[in-house]
């Protein structure tokens, strides 16, 4: 049976697609570009008409995964009143983004660890530093607004605050069957923290 | 001939710091059987009788190093005043190892990759659940002394710190400049304020953290009303 030619860009997607659900079945190591050319029905030869390597695809597809985490959390942000709340929103929002792209973010996970050996992956470590300046900034705003108290050090907060999140990503990527499935509890600290910096002691709007 | 066997079996602790060493230098993929076998100086056939495979080999590696990890947290509890220094010391405790054991941190990194493979996913998660209970109980205590607020549910706290572990072993492996202080000073500032967000409200909302930092909280002599 013929295949169907695909326009590249569309080739590459489906490449992606493929690589995403793979590495989320299997694991990183386990995965390799033949069973990600078998699940994207394609040959080997022609994955690497797309992609350098399995590293270069793997760079590709955590990219692809950050911007569209980052477009998600940033859209809802933007609805909020205030800094604090804007801060409390993007808790909820990368709550809810993993539960929805459980396989996504598994894949993200899966493909970090390979660490330091000649010029490592950027992606993961520049999301972190994106990330923690964000909730700086928002921080420091909401101190210029008088809606957070002074005494605060906004840059050591903004490490706890990135803490509590990420630990949602990691807990839905390792897939533990732990009580994180319970949003409100998790909702609940997270307000906790954001209420102790609050100049009136709770989150407005 | 009895020599011979004994001599066997002790190899596999050799077999298996050779192998650590490996898998943090080379990651997963990269080191075969061969690099291993040499490094331990002696064949792959030897490794064999061990491990029926790298992957088996791997889960030993993996296996020592959470243990060691857990072992120099759990050894004996810090001597703290109460709940919120008790988890800072662990933390500082906890970096400090990690620090001091480079390779090691590299394994736990590694082996997230492998989290799908099925056994794996058992393994790690009877593993942390272990130390989850660990930290329920103090957790517990830490409401029972009044350092926690009571409406707080211990068996998710607990798992909020376990979570909170892996975290600053990521970001210690990544070797990065995070704009955070170096080494176990780290561990305080993340935790501090997640800390100071769990102390039982003095009186509904007051601004800022109810206890002050430094100073111990006051101990609650009767139950409150």
């Amino acid at each position: 049976m013929a295949r169907k030619r695909l326009p590249a860009e569309k080739r590459r997607e489906s490449i992606l697609k493929a690589a995403e659900r793979c590495l989320a079945r299997r694991g990183y190591y386990s995965c390799t570009t033949a069973d990600i050319a078998a699940e994207a029905g394609i040959t080997e030869p022609i994955l690497y008409q797309h992609f350098e390597d399995k590293r270069d695809l793997v760079e590709c597809l955590r990219h692809r995964t950050v911007k569209e985490l980052s477009r998600y959390v940033v859209m809802r942000v933007l609805k909020q009143s205030n800094p604090l709340a804007g801060l409390r929103e993007a808790a909820e929002a990368a709550f809810d983004f993993t539960r929805r792209h459980r396989s996504k973010m598994r894949a993200y996970y899966y493909s970090i660890p390979e660490l330091g050996r000649g010029g490592f992956h950027r992606t993961p470590v520049d999301r972190l530093h994106h990330l923690y300046a964000a909730v700086s900034y928002m921080i420091e705003e909401a101190q210029r607004r008088g809606e957070a108290t002074d005494d605060v050090n906004a840059m050591e907060f903004a490490w706890s605050f990135v803490a509590l999140m990420e630990i949602v990503y990691i807990a839905n990527a390792l897939g533990l069957e732990v009580p994180f499935n319970d949003k409100r509890t998790y909702l609940d600290l997270v307000d906790r923290l954001l209420s102790s910096i609050s100049t009136t002691g709770r989150i407005e709007g | 001939m009895a020599e011979v066997k004994s001599s066997r079996r002790n190899r596999r602790p050799l077999i298996v710091a050779a192998a650590l060493k490996a898998f943090a230098a080379k990651n997963y993929d990269g080191a075969s059987m061969a690099d291993i076998a040499r490094a331990a100086g002696i064949t792959k056939r030897a490794i064999y009788r061990h491990f029926p495979s790298k992957r088996e080999l791997f889960y030993a590696v993996r296996n020592e190093v959470y243990t060691a990890i857990v072992e120099n947290l759990w050894r004996e509890l810090p001597p703290a005043r109460d709940f919120t220094e008790l988890a800072d010391l662990l933390m500082r405790a906890h970096l400090r190892f990690c620090e001091e054991n480079p390779d090691m941190l590299r394994i736990v990194v590694n082996t997230v990759s492998e989290a799908a493979a099925r056994e794996f996913q058992e393994n790690i998660e009877s593993l942390l659940a272990d130390r989850a209970g660990d930290i329920r109980s103090l957790v517990e205590a830490g409401i029972k002394e009044g350092t926690l607020d009571p409406s707080l549910d211990p068996a998710y706290l607990a798992w909020v710190l376990v979570l909170i572990f892996f975290f600053l072993t990521y970001m210690l492996a990544f070797e990065e400049d995070w704009l955070l202080p170096r080494g176990e000073e780290a561990a305080s500032v993340i935790m501090r304020p997640i800390l100071a967000s769990w102390a039982p409200k003095a009186g509904g909302g007051t601004t800022g953290p109810a206890v002050p930092p430094g100073k111990p909280p006051t101990r609650r002599s009767s139950p409150p009303r």
